[in-house]
């Protein structure tokens, strides 16, 4: 049961071949099985899920069924679930039960999916490892010494290790990308704006974008078909139309202009990584795509301006972290000063903090020109040479880490070196654009992803060109030994 | 780690009709002068509200340091004449008509708050 993809176990609950409670409830004996291994989830409620797999199966019985009637999904803890505690992998929200839902799971409610259970991430999503959660590390399930990459790390290591069919996570500079790479799994992070942020605590708020973390490309656009679409609740959600993502996935990829940008595949670039996209770029190109080289010369300064305005936000967003109207507080304050600045000591970790002082330097008068106002700048000349880059190109195309994943600890004490991870993700995130990781090899029993990038809005071509190149091979059916091994 | 280097289509298209845009121009120089103190990150964590115990404020000043030594790089770009950007679509924030669309929710607000008395929020006294 635990190997079908989201497609698959929809046609079984539609032929009544199994139940959502036989299903619901074989992902959770699996997670009370293997996640003492991989710490992928923070919160699993066993009994809510099988009751919300109940009323699933009633639907599906009474042939009122939607999308994703009765399939588990695996929330990251960065969206709010009313009732369910949302920790966003911080003792700061450790005792946070919210009292409402972020609007992408009141979608999935509302199709009838399962909440599975939340998963682990980097507190506040600000990592790229999944080691800086208040509740511990996740582990890679394709080798448990290694990280599963971040910040959600979490999702990709329950999809991967089968404990979950699919996942929701976030991408503020490679989240969802980055994880989905090192994982060997599919992730996509669309347009700034396409899915809404209400309910997602907020890390850097122009940058942030939730999206679906499945083993295919046809089960993300299943996930992306429930989560895409205008939220009133969102300032900042998109107006603009959305398609069936399904039905645009087997369009022929002949004529199709894939931009390969010089600097992803220069300095940096891992060996046999750099192997394994080239392969991934020669099958898409037999199947008619036509591969132009192209340049983003402004890539060097993606990681400097990502870490001013990531930060900069960040400090701005974190500072609702009072200790008064939720969250952790620290015990007996003498005064008001001692109660903001102890708990805020207390409840955030190093990491956080790090960013928290950084964003606070970069807007603080005197500075704000040299650091906000410079980034700001250097940020549209980034996003205008993604835009003259597409006038010659339909998508482009690289690698999504410059390496595959790494081992615990190593890059743990050294904040810049795991800033390096997203050179390749962070100015997608920064040009608003959409992103995938699809996964396209091997190096030494560790998974390789793809990148592919869109133009604005342009996702289904994304999920058709993922789709069409997971058609010809068998990257993304292939499962860690952990998880019981072999191909799906 | 052995690098990437570049074969098969990359030598068959080197000579492709694309030409590269021009390298980012580059201002004749108006560095900042990089070097954060401890009294900086002292006045940064009081404007930030955080404390930092006495012990560690010096590897916190360590790590900052090093990261804006990393992002020194912005000011080698002459960025004259470039408008901001604040949002990658450059989305104007629209606005909803001014009615009443939610209940009060205080108490389940209020439910999840570390102390409250008489629907108020308590915090340490702060008017002697």
């Amino acid at each position: 049961m635990h190997t079908k993809s989201v497609a698959q176990l929809i046609k079984g609950l539609r032929d009544r071949q199994f139940s959502s409670v036989e299903v619901t409830g074989a992902y959770l004996e699996r997670i009370a099985l293997l996640d003492r291994e991989y710490n992928s989830f923070i919160t699993v409620d066993a009994a809510a899920a099988l009751a919300a797999a109940a009323v699933a199966d009633n639907r599906l019985g009474a042939g009122d069924s939607a999308a994703l009637t009765g399939i588990p999904i695996a929330h990251k803890d960065i969206f709010c679930t009313d009732g369910m505690r949302t920790s966003c992998g911080s003792r700061m929200l450790d005792n946070f039960v919210p009292p409402y839902d972020a609007t992408i799971v009141q979608r999935f409610r509302t199709t009838g999916a399962v909440l599975l259970g939340k998963t682990n991430m980097d507190e506040f999503a600000m990592g790229s490892s999944t080691e800086s959660s208040y509740y511990g590390p996740t582990r890679n399930p394709w080798n448990t010494a290694l990280v599963p990459g971040g910040s959600s790390g979490g999702s990709a290591a329950a999809v991967a290790g089968l404990l979950a069919p699919a996942a929701t996570g976030t991408d503020t500079g490679g989240s969802i990308r980055q994880p989905a790479s090192f994982c060997g799994i599919t992730g996509l992070k669309p347009t700034y704006g396409r899915v809404s942020r209400l309910g997602m605590v907020a890390f850097a708020s122009s940058l942030d974008q939730a999206g679906p973390m499945a083993h295919s490309a046809e089960d993300c656009a299943l996930l992306l078909n429930v989560m895409a679409g205008h939220d009133p609740l969102d300032s900042t959600s998109s107006p603009t139309a959305t398609t069936d993502y399904c039905t645009t996935l087997d369009a022929s990829l002949a004529g199709l202009r894939i931009g390969l940008p010089i600097e992803y595949f220069g300095e940096g670039l891992d060996a046999t990584t750099g192997t394994c996209i080239h392969s991934a770029l020669r099958e898409l190109e037999a199947q008619g795509a036509e591969l132009v080289e192209v340049s983003l010369p402004h890539s060097a300064l993606t990681i400097p301006t990502y870490y001013i305005i990531a930060p900069a936000e960040a400090s701005t967003n974190l500072s609702r972290f009072d200790g008064v109207r939720y969250g952790y507080r620290c015990a007996n304050p003498v005064d008001l000063h001692d109660l903001y600045t102890r708990t805020r000591q207390e409840g955030f970790g190093d990491e956080v903090k790090r960013r928290i002082l950084v964003g606070t330097y970069a807007l603080s008068a005197g500075y704000y020109d040299a650091y906000y106002k410079k980034a700001q700048q250097i940020r549209r000349l980034i996003k205008q040479e993604f835009m003259d880059c597409f006038q010659q190109v339909d998508i482009i195309a690289g690698p999504t880490t410059p390496g595959p994943a790494f081992a615990l600890g190593a890059k743990s004490n050294d904040p810049v070196a795991m800033y390096l991870e997203d050179v390749y993700t962070l100015a997608v995130n920064l040009a608003g654009l959409p992103g995938m990781s699809v996964p396209a090899g091997f190096v030494d029993d560790k998974p390789v992803g793809l990148q592919l990038i869109g133009r604005h809005f342009d996702e289904a071509r994304l999920l058709n060109v993922a789709h069409r190149f997971q058609q010809a091979t068998d990257w993304h059916l292939r499962t860690p030994g952990s998880a019981s091994g072999g191909r799906r | 780690m052995q690098l990437y280097q570049p074969r098969g289509f990359w030598a068959r298209r080197k000579c492709d009709k694309f030409t590269p845009p021009a390298a980012p121009r580059v201002a004749s120089c108006d560095f900042i002068n990089m070097a954060i103190k401890q009294d900086d990150i002292e006045k940064i964590a009081e404007l930030a509200r955080i404390r930092i115990a006495e012990e560690e404020i010096g590897q916190v000043t360590l790590r900052i340091t090093e990261i804006l030594h990393m992002v020194d790089r912005l000011q080698t770009v002459d960025t004259h004449d470039v408008e901001p950007m604040s949002n990658a679509l450059d989305a104007v924030q629209y606005l909803r008509p001014d009615v009443v669309t939610e209940g009060n929710r205080r108490a389940s607000f209020q439910a999840i708050a570390p102390a409250v008395e008489n629907g108020l929020y308590l915090v340490p006294r702060v008017i002697e």
